[in-house]
Order: C-alpha cells, then sequence, then structure tokens
C-alpha cells in the first residue's frame, strides 16, 4: 500500500515535470497579434492649408492653438487665437479673444482651462527707436528691463486677473533661467508655474502666490494625473520620478517611480490608471498605487512619428487624440486613435526593419509607406530601443540581433547605421542590391554617384544604399604637405617632426587621439590578412606609439588657447580632421589655412586617406520573403531624398542631385538695397553678399561661407570621386590596442612591452577570421 | 513453467516497462530537448557554408578549422591546461584526503578552509584574482617592496600558472572530499590483515588503498577535466574575450566565433572537442577497468 502511495506521488510528479515541458513549448503563440489596436483616422481642418499654425494645447476635447500672419501691406504681423472642439462632427475653428494683440508681448507659455480661459505667463518690453549707420530709424525693444506677468484672460477676450512675476522671476540668480517652460493647472483652478532648472511657483486661482518650491534637480515636465493633482518629473539621482505638488504641505509629496527608462517628462491624466507617459516611440499608461505602468500602443504601429507628438490627450469615449507635426514630411495632423478589436481590422502583411538605431527621417518614410499600401506594412524593431545603462548593454543588443539573424528572423530590411557592414556582408547577411537598382523605375543607376556604390560593394555584394553621404579626411595646406593626396604613417611623422617644438601638430591632440589618427586606417602597415602575418613588435610600430605618447594625456581647455586658424597661422597645426559635407566645409578650411589646401587623408598604405561616411544607409535581408516590397520601400526613400534633399544634412547620392547642390553652394546670396531693388556695392565695386552661413571658434574668431568657386567645388568632386572606403573601423584591433597601451602612455610599461602583448593578442584575432 | 504463470511474468514485466518509461520520460524529454536536439542542430551548422546561405559543405569547415591557427592554439593551450592542471588537481586533493584522514590537529577547521572556497561566487573569486595578480595588483605591490620588478601576471608566461593556482584553490576541497569518502569506504578489515601482515604504509596506501580508490579517481580525474575546460569563465571574467595569447582557451574561440556569426566553425570546433572528450574519457575508462577490476564487484 505504502508502495503504492510513492508511486503514485513519484507519477504525479513526472507528470507535472511533462506538464511543465509541454508549457515552455506554446508559450508567446497568442502574442502575434494582440486582442485591441488603435486605428487611425485623420482629423482634416481646411482652414490649416497654407496657415502658419502653433498648436498650444490640447484639452478636454478642444484643441487651442494661434495663427501667425504677416500683413504685406501695413508690414506688421498679427497673432490670431482660434479654439477647435474635435467632439463636433463638422470642424469649425472657434475664433478666441478677437482683437487682442501681442504687440510688443512675448507669450513665453500659455494654458487653458477646462471653461476656456487662457492663462499666459508674459514678457512685456519696452519700444525703443533707434537709427542704424545709414540713418534709417528702427523700432527695437529693451530686453533688459523686461517686466513678466501672469494674465487670465478669460473666454470673452477680457483680463481675469493680471499678476506681476518680475519681482518673484528675479529670485532666480541665473537671468537666463527667468523664463517660464511649463505651466500646469490642477482640478481647483491652481497654477504652477516652472523655470524647468531650479523654481516652482504655485499661485492660486485667483492669482495671488501661495508658494514657492526649489528644486535642486532639473525639471522635466510637469502634468495632471486623472485626479486632477500636479506632479512634476525630476531625476531623483537612481532615475526619472514623478512627484506630487503637495498644495496643502506646501511641499512635494509622494514620489513615483519605475516609470519606463525611455519617458522623459510628458505626462497627461490617464485612461483608466492614473498617468499617460509619452515616451518617443510608446504610449504607457501609469498606476500610482502599484507604481507599474503598462504600455498602450506603439506611434508607429498607429502610423505616428512619436517624436514629433506634440500634445495628446484622452477623450471620454475612450479615444486618444494626437496632434503632430512631422517637419522631415512637412505633416500637420490631427490623428484620432480608435481602440479597436484587432480581428476588425483588415491584417497586411507585415515587414521589419531592423537595426541598432533607426532615425527619425526613417521612421518617417515607413509611416508614409504604411499609409499608402494596402497590402503591406513596415514595422520597426529597434534593437538598442530595451537597452539598459550597464556596461555590456550595447553588446548584448547586438547579440540579439545576431541571434535573430542566424536563427532565420532577420528583419526583412537592416538600418546599416553603427552595424558592422563588411561582416555582415561576408556573412552573407545582405542581399545584392545591383539587379533591383538595375531595374528601378525611380532610380537610375547611370545617375547614382559611383564612389558611393563602390564603397557600399563588400565581398561584390553591393549590400546597401544610404541616403546622403559625407568625407571624413585630413586638410592640409599645399605649402605642408604637397599636392597629391594620401600619405604612410611614416610619412605624416616625418611631417610632423618638422613642426616647431611647441606645436600640437594636431587640434586637440592628446596621446589617443594622436594614436587613433596614425592607426584607424593605417592598420594594413603591420598586419596582412591575406598571409594572416603581424608585425606590432616591429620598430615601426613602437615608433608609433613613442610618436603618440609626445602628445599630452588629456587636454585642458581656457579661453586663452589659441583656436585652430590662430593654431594654423603660427605654423603649428600639420593638419585638421575635418568632415567635408558640403563645399562650404571645404571653402572655409581653405581661407583658414590661406593657400590651397590637400585632402591628405587618414594615413594609409592604400587609397587616397579619406573616407566615405554614409547617414541612413539600408540593406535588404538576403532571407527577406518579401524583398521586391522591401526594395520599394527603399527605393521610395531613397529617390524622395534625392528628388528633395530638403533638411537632408550631407551630399545626396545622386549625380543630379549632387550638381544641384553644388550650383546652389554656387550662387551667391547678394544684399539688396530694398527701395531700388539694386545689389549692394562695398567699396571696391564688388556686389555686397550675404553669408550662407559660417563657423566659429572661441568668442572672436568666426568665418563666414559664401557662394563657392569652380575650383572649390572641382575639389570636392575630385575628392567624392576618389573616395571609395567606407568608414568602417575595427573597433575590435582598436580596443586592443588602447587598452594595452594605456599602460606606456600611464608609465608602466615600456612601449615594447605593450608591442609583444598586442602582437600578441591581434595575432589571435587575426587568426580567427581568416 | 506453465504457459498462464509467463504470460503473468511478461505482462507484470511489461507493466514494468511502461512505469519505468513514465518515471523516466521527464528526464529524457529533458535530455532530448536541452541536449541531444541542440547536438544534432551544432551537427547540421558544422556542415554548412553559412547559416544563412545553408549550403551543404560536408566536412569542409572541419578542415577550415582543424588548419585554423587561432584554434590549434585554442586547442594547444586548453590541452597543456588540461594536461598540467588535472592531475595536480587529482593527486593534490588525494594527499590532502590522505593527510586529513589521519588524526592531525585541526582535521575538521582544515576541511572547512579547503572547502570554503567552493562557496565563493565566480565574480568575487575573479574580484579577488584581479586584486592579487592585476599589474598594479597586491602581489606586484609585494614584489616592488621587496626590491623586485614588477611582471604582468595576466598578460604573460605566467598567466596559465596563475590560472592553474586558481584552478587548484577552487577545485581541490571538493575533490578532496570525494576522495575521504572514498578512504573511509575501504574495507577495514583488509588493511588490518595488511597491518599483520607488516605490510608498511607506502605498501597499503599503493597496493590496497589505491586500488580501492580507482573509480573515484576516474570520477574526480574526468570531473577535473571537465572543470579544466569550464575555466574559460573565470579566464573570461579576469582577462575578457581578447586574453593574452597563452590563456586563449577553445571556449574563447568559440564564443568569438558566435560574436563574428561564425555559427560553422563554432560547430565544427564544438564538435571536434566533444570527440577529443569522448576519446579521453574512453581511455580513462579503460584504465580504471584494468587497475580496479579485481576490487570490484
Amino acid at each position: 500500500m505504502k508502495v503504492r502511495i510513492v508511486k503514485g506521488i513519484a507519477l504525479f510528479l513526472s507528470a507535472v515535470m511533462m506538464l511543465g515541458l509541454t508549457a515552455c513549448g506554446s508559450s508567446g503563440q497568442k502574442e502575434d497579434r494582440p486582442e485591441f489596436v488603435y486605428v487611425p483616422e485623420y482629423i482634416q481642418v481646411p482652414q490649416w492649408k497654407d496657415q502658419d499654425i502653433n498648436v498650444m494645447q490640447m484639452s478636454g476635447e478642444k484643441l487651442y492653438y494661434r495663427v501667425w500672419a504677416w500683413d504685406e501691406t501695413t508690414g506688421e504681423g498679427s497673432t490670431a487665437y482660434y479654439s477647435l472642439d474635435l467632439s463636433q462632427e463638422g470642424i469649425e475653428p472657434a475664433e478666441l479673444f478677437a482683437g487682442m494683440s501681442d504687440g510688443s508681448q512675448d507669450f513665453m507659455h500659455m494654458q487653458f482651462d477646462e471653461a476656456g480661459n487662457m492663462y499666459a505667463a508674459v514678457r512685456t518690453y519696452e519700444e525703443i527707436q533707434e537709427t542704424d549707420e545709414r540713418g534709417n530709424t528702427y523700432t527695437t525693444y529693451d530686453y533688459e528691463n523686461a517686466e513678466t506677468a501672469l494674465i487670465k484672460y478669460l473666454a470673452d477676450g477680457s483680463e481675469g486677473f493680471r499678476l506681476d512675476l518680475t519681482k518673484m522671476m528675479s529670485e532666480v540668480q541665473d537671468e537666463y533661467a527667468r523664463y517660464i517652460q511649463y505651466m500646469e493647472i490642477d482640478k481647483a483652478g491652481n497654477i504652477y508655474l516652472s523655470n524647468s532648472e531650479s523654481k516652482i511657483w504655485v499661485i492660486s486661482a485667483e492669482g495671488q502666490p501661495l508658494f514657492t518650491l526649489n528644486v535642486s534637480s532639473w525639471i522635466n515636465g510637469m502634468g495632471r494625473s486623472r485626479d486632477g493633482d500636479v506632479y512634476a518629473t525630476m531625476h531623483d539621482g537612481n532615475g526619472i520620478v514623478l512627484k506630487k505638488i503637495d498644495l496643502a504641505a506646501k511641499d512635494f509629496g509622494e514620489t513615483l517611480s519605475g516609470l519606463p527608462t525611455n519617458f522623459y517628462g510628458d505626462v497627461q491624466p490617464g485612461m483608466t490608471k492614473d498617468f499617460l507617459l509619452k515616451g518617443d516611440t510608446v504610449l504607457y499608461e501609469y498606476d500610482a498605487k502599484t507604481q507599474t505602468y503598462e504600455e498602450i500602443l506603439k506611434f508607429i504601429e498607429c502610423d505616428i512619428n512619436g517624436s514629433y507628438v506634440q500634445d495628446m490627450c484622452v477623450t471620454e469615449d475612450g479615444r486618444i487624440l494626437v496632434y503632430y507635426s512631422d517637419w522631415s514630411l512637412g505633416e500637420t495632423e490631427i490623428v484620432s486613435l480608435v481602440k479597436t478589436p484587432s480581428s476588425e481590422v483588415t491584417e497586411k502583411v507585415t515587414l521589419t526593419l531592423g537595426g541598432m538605431y533607426i532615425s527619425q527621417d526613417i521612421q518617417s518614410a515607413i509611416i508614409k509607406f504604411n499609409k499608402s499600401s494596402d497590402q503591406y506594412r513596415i514595422t520597426i524593431k529597434d534593437y538598442s530601443e530595451s537597452m539598459g545603462t550597464e556596461e555590456n548593454a550595447w553588446e548584448d543588443a547586438l547579440t540579439r540581433m545576431n541571434n535573430d539573424i542566424l536563427t532565420g528572423n532577420a528583419p526583412d530590411m537592416i538600418s546599416l547605421d553603427n552595424m558592422n557592414v563588411k561582416m555582415l556582408a561576408a556573412k552573407g547577411v545582405l542581399e545584392d542590391l545591383t539587379s533591383y537598382l538595375e531595374s528601378s523605375d525611380r532610380l537610375n543607376r547611370e545617375d547614382m554617384i559611383d564612389s558611393v556604390l563602390k564603397a557600399y560593394t563588400m565581398s561584390d555584394t553591393l549590400c546597401g544604399i544610404p541616403l546622403t553621404f559625407y568625407i571624413s579626411t585630413l586638410l592640409s595646406g599645399v605649402s605642408v604637405v604637397g599636392e597629391e593626396p594620401g600619405w604612410t604613417i611614416d610619412e605624416m611623422i616625418e611631417a610632423a617632426d618638422q613642426m616647431p617644438a611647441d606645436a600640437p601638430i594636431m587640434e586637440y591632440a592628446t596621446k589617443n587621439s594622436m594614436l587613433q589618427i596614425l592607426t584607424i586606417y593605417g592598420m594594413d602597415s603591420y598586419m596582412n590578412w591575406e598571409t594572416g602575418e603581424c608585425s606590432f613588435e616591429s620598430e615601426e610600430f613602437i615608433r608609433v606609439l613613442e610618436f603618440a605618447n609626445r602628445f599630452p594625456k588629456e587636454r585642458t581647455y581656457s579661453e586663452d588657447d589659441p583656436v585652430m586658424p590662430e593654431l594654423v597661422e603660427q605654423g603649428k597645426l600639420l593638419a585638421v580632421d575635418q568632415t567635408i559635407s558640403s563645399a562650404g566645409d571645404y571653402q572655409i578650411i581653405k581661407t583658414i589655412w590661406g593657400e590651397d589646401v590637400t585632402c591628405i587623408g587618414y594615413p594609409t598604405n592604400s587609397g587616397n586617406g579619406s573616407v566615405l561616411q554614409g547617414s541612413e544607409a539600408i540593406a535588404i535581408s538576403s532571407k527577406s520573403k518579401n524583398k521586391d516590397v522591401a526594395w520599394e520601400f527603399l527605393e521610395g526613400m531613397i529617390a524622395d531624398v534625392a528628388e528633395d534633399p530638403g533638411h537632408s544634412w550631407g551630399f545626396p547620392i545622386t549625380k543630379s542631385a549632387l550638381e544641384a547642390k553644388f550650383e546652389e553652394d554656387m550662387t551667391p546670396n547678394y544684399q539688396y538695397d530694398y527701395e531700388t531693388g539694386e545689389i549692394l556695392l562695398d567699396e571696391n565695386g564688388k556686389p555686397l553678399e550675404y553669408s550662407k552661413g559660417g563657423w566659429s571658434f572661441g568668442n572672436n574668431v568666426s568665418y563666414d561661407i559664401y557662394a563657392a568657386t569652380q575650383e572649390e567645388v572641382d575639389a570636392v568632386k575630385e575628392l567624392i570621386e576618389s573616395t571609395t572606403t567606407l568608414a568602417t573601423v575595427d573597433m575590435e584591433i582598436l580596443n586592443i590596442i588602447q587598452e594595452e597601451v594605456a599602460f606606456y602612455f600611464e608609465g608602466q610599461k615600456s612601449a615594447a612591452e605593450v608591442a609583444e602583448v598586442i602582437q600578441s593578442t591581434i595575432q589571435v584575432y587575426v587568426d580567427e577570421n581568416r | 513453467m506453465k504457459a498462464g504463470q509467463k504470460h503473468k511474468i511478461s505482462r507484470r514485466v511489461r507493466k514494468q516497462k511502461v512505469s519505468s518509461g513514465a518515471f523516466i520520460a521527464p528526464s529524457f524529454l529533458g535530455v532530448l530537448l536541452f541536449f541531444i536536439l541542440p547536438f544534432i542542430v551544432v551537427i547540421y551548422y558544422s556542415m554548412i557554408d553559412n547559416p544563412i546561405a545553408g549550403n551543404f559543405v560536408f566536412l569542409e569547415n572541419f578542415r577550415i578549422v582543424l588548419r585554423n591557427a587561432a584554434f590549434r592554439k585554442a586547442a594547444g593551450n586548453t590541452l597543456m591546461f588540461s594536461a598540467v592542471a588535472v592531475p595536480l588537481a587529482v593527486v593534490l586533493s588525494l594527499m590532502l584526503a590522505v593527510l586529513l584522514d589521519n588524526k592531525i590537529p585541526f582535521r575538521s577547521q582544515f576541511r572547512t578552509f579547503f572547502l570554503s572556497p567552493m562557496m565563493v561566487p565566480v565574480a568575487s573569486i575573479v574580484l579577488i584574482w584581479q586584486v592579487l595578480f592585476h599589474y598594479n595588483g597586491a602581489v606586484n605591490d609585494v614584489m616592488v617592496a621587496l626590491g623586485g620588478s614588477k611582471i604582468d601576471w595576466m598578460k604573460s608566461e605566467y598567466s596559465q600558472v596563475v590560472t592553474a593556482i586558481l584552478f587548484l584553490w577552487k577545485n581541490l576541497g571538493y575533490n578532496m572530499i570525494l576522495f575521504m569518502a572514498a578512504l573511509t569506504s575501504i574495507p577495514k578489515d583488509i588493511l588490518e590483515v595488511a597491518r599483520l601482515e607488516s605490510a608498511n604504509s607506502l605498501q597499503t596506501f599503493f597496493y590496497i588503498k589505491m586500488r580501492y580508490l580507482s573509480p573515484t579517481i576516474l570520477f574526480v580525474t574526468i570531473m577535473s577535466l571537465i572543470n579544466s575546460f569550464k575555466v574559460f569563465r573565470e579566464v573570461y571574467l579576469l582577462t575578457g574575450d581578447r586574453p593574452y595569447d597563452t590563456l586563449y582557451m577553445l571556449q574563447h574561440f568559440m564564443n568569438n566565433m558566435f560574436k563574428s556569426l561564425d555559427y560553422q566553425k563554432l560547430s565544427a570546433a564544438a564538435i571536434i572537442m566533444s570527440l577529443v572528450m569522448i576519446v579521453i574519457i574512453g581511455i580513462l575508462f579503460l584504465v580504471e577497468n584494468h587497475f580496479g577490476k579485481d576490487v570490484e564487484g
């Protein structure tokens, strides 16, 4: 009997273990599609077309905004205030505070209460009449003696109260911190003001100061809870927290922690819980009692770029109203997010774009694609998103991505930013884009810049295409380095030896920065991947270490130090390390040097030493089942930027767009006489130009960029055409060198000793990868 | 035997087999899921060109790995470390066990002392070793104070010695306990007879005790061998994934292959390593069979 009981228990335990194993395999299946999704519905406001809109606040279901307009006839600007009732079917803006003029007032911050009254922190300046050097009189303002006030404007436009804040603000020591960054109103109508740096002022609903809170840390935001209490977000040393502003205690009350890592301070009253917390990409709801949060939605899945969300509110029927302004697409929209069962939403084929960083431009392009496609949808998998702050967080995130790639779950498209492109290409992860490019309708292979395609061709695979690019190089005057680009490490050291003894050689040069410049692309002098031989123990490498050791360990910066142009003038700089992203960059270096400059490049045994860096390059996974759709997206994104580079930084990747950019760089911005319409001339009869930008060095030295000459443009073109090396640095080798060489720089080991360890470690690394 | 009785027995045997199968099933499933299936996957990966393309290349990866200088260095270092550290771990722990088997003062305290490293987490052990053997660590401070010069313990030829000391410090106690248990299980009457027959201590140890200890020696050797392969964990925590070349172990090679997405090389190396382990353990079994067969039931 006893044996049977024991056997029975053992069998039961076995069954439990078996069930446990079964449960392991089945989890996660239901998570593929959530029960509910938020479906975007776009609210059109026809009156917004061609208007300069500035949305101030969403409150209840009302959106308050102001319109700035310029009157050509009077030559004056005016501001008008409107509200939109988003609960109504046909949306009609209602004008508020008709006839109210901003005049010489600066509305620092405005907030509306539920009754439609506006509370504005206003700075008023006195007008001053001044005369310019040509005798023309103009109006300016006395900014130094500005007065600040909190004004309550009733819904009918009249003033409810006016509280002079000038004295209160003067308590702030730093005069640059005397501004209102945040304003919030609690359920009782009390007003909370903050300058975000050091103070929170609490004003009664009747406009009487109640108390002031001094804050030692930076305030990230202020917002209301669902109960109508006001909380401030700030860092408490362990992370971001919400602190209640306790009216009764006239102090901070409860502190709420456990907030999401990608939440920075934007708080709204919650739907069913206390707060809505807006992260960059995700909207969370937070429960104050349990101090826990849950994800409500990912903005991009609702075709919204989370970073461009300006304001949001929750309606009584559970919709989330979002106002967002996407400057990269030039879109300003109000979106109503309606919670809908997934079963009622048509399922689209999903493609994934993954990477260690997905830029805002790429996100906007995804939203554009998703909105236009009935069949396909692109989602984002940013492996760095859930990254913590621990030391190996980046490597762990990269490992997660690599695991996905190797287990056949690679994203359909891979953002190549911060990725080891060379390794991914060598492992066959990336699809060759050559045939797609050649048969493209929107992109012309012949019009693409060859050097960019060459740089992105690895292991005979065109593994990605960037949206824009720029060149990193060393530049120096022809009198210093000659006219021929490219030099070896020995040649660079030799040239440096010719410089004066007190010359810093390079701007801000330290032991580590010099070692990096010498070795970053010059490693081919000491290692041969073909034969696997390394020679880091050689006299040459020891000489490099000794050369780097001549420089200071750290640079202390002082305002009295000569700035780069002054060092060039004194003949104390061998070269400058510079990124060239426009003809203007080249022009300034040439102006500083006062002679023709050579893009001499980083020391190396092969090529011109300059390297090409792509921005927002995307590749297609060789294992994607929807390569054509992925290409359609990629092609559209590249074509859009190539056709209209707009705000994009760097050189466009098509020849035609690059020519247009150079054309623009060469076109002067002349100064005109407004009365006669003629170009103004200087004392030599030369047309006066406005600058196209400029660089400042310290407080006193600055250079302006003017229209580029054909010669300057040709030099930049030549640099682009001859630079075919992608700036992929083998960080593993650099890390090995830097880790070991620190002992030499600290004076603990000799150069030969560290060279021996470097040789041993890098030799193993080279052997591994052959 | 009658037919009915025979049928009854076979039914009982079948019933026993079913119930035994039910008991063993969870463990078997676990082994299948977490050991056998992954190993099959590893065999698959070792025979394809890369996990992305998945083209069958049969033994090409083994050829590449066997010709790879880094693999050869890792295998050489690992074998060298095991060849030195494992015999030391067996002999020293046996000596300690024999010593503590005698009635010496503070016997219990010594036993606790040698067992204490087992209770210390690896991270703490590594921290202690870093404090001691870092270039600016305590050992070098003492050497400088005595007028000597600093040695880079972890980045020189001494690095294997330091690691071997760490390995022994951590493993001696456990091995010693196993030997002490085995020593107490040697039949007392045989030792008594040997004593009456005028056998001295050495003769008793080598002709009787060693015979009875042979299964334990085999077990301790296998465990030490496995642990010597696992010393990578301590080395990795001490020196990262790029140690000085004498400390570069097989797991470094595999770990770095994993990071560079070279699953095929990683898998081939893992299979070669497991084959070598099987051969070594097989030889140990043969040796144990040869020397210990007359004392086993």
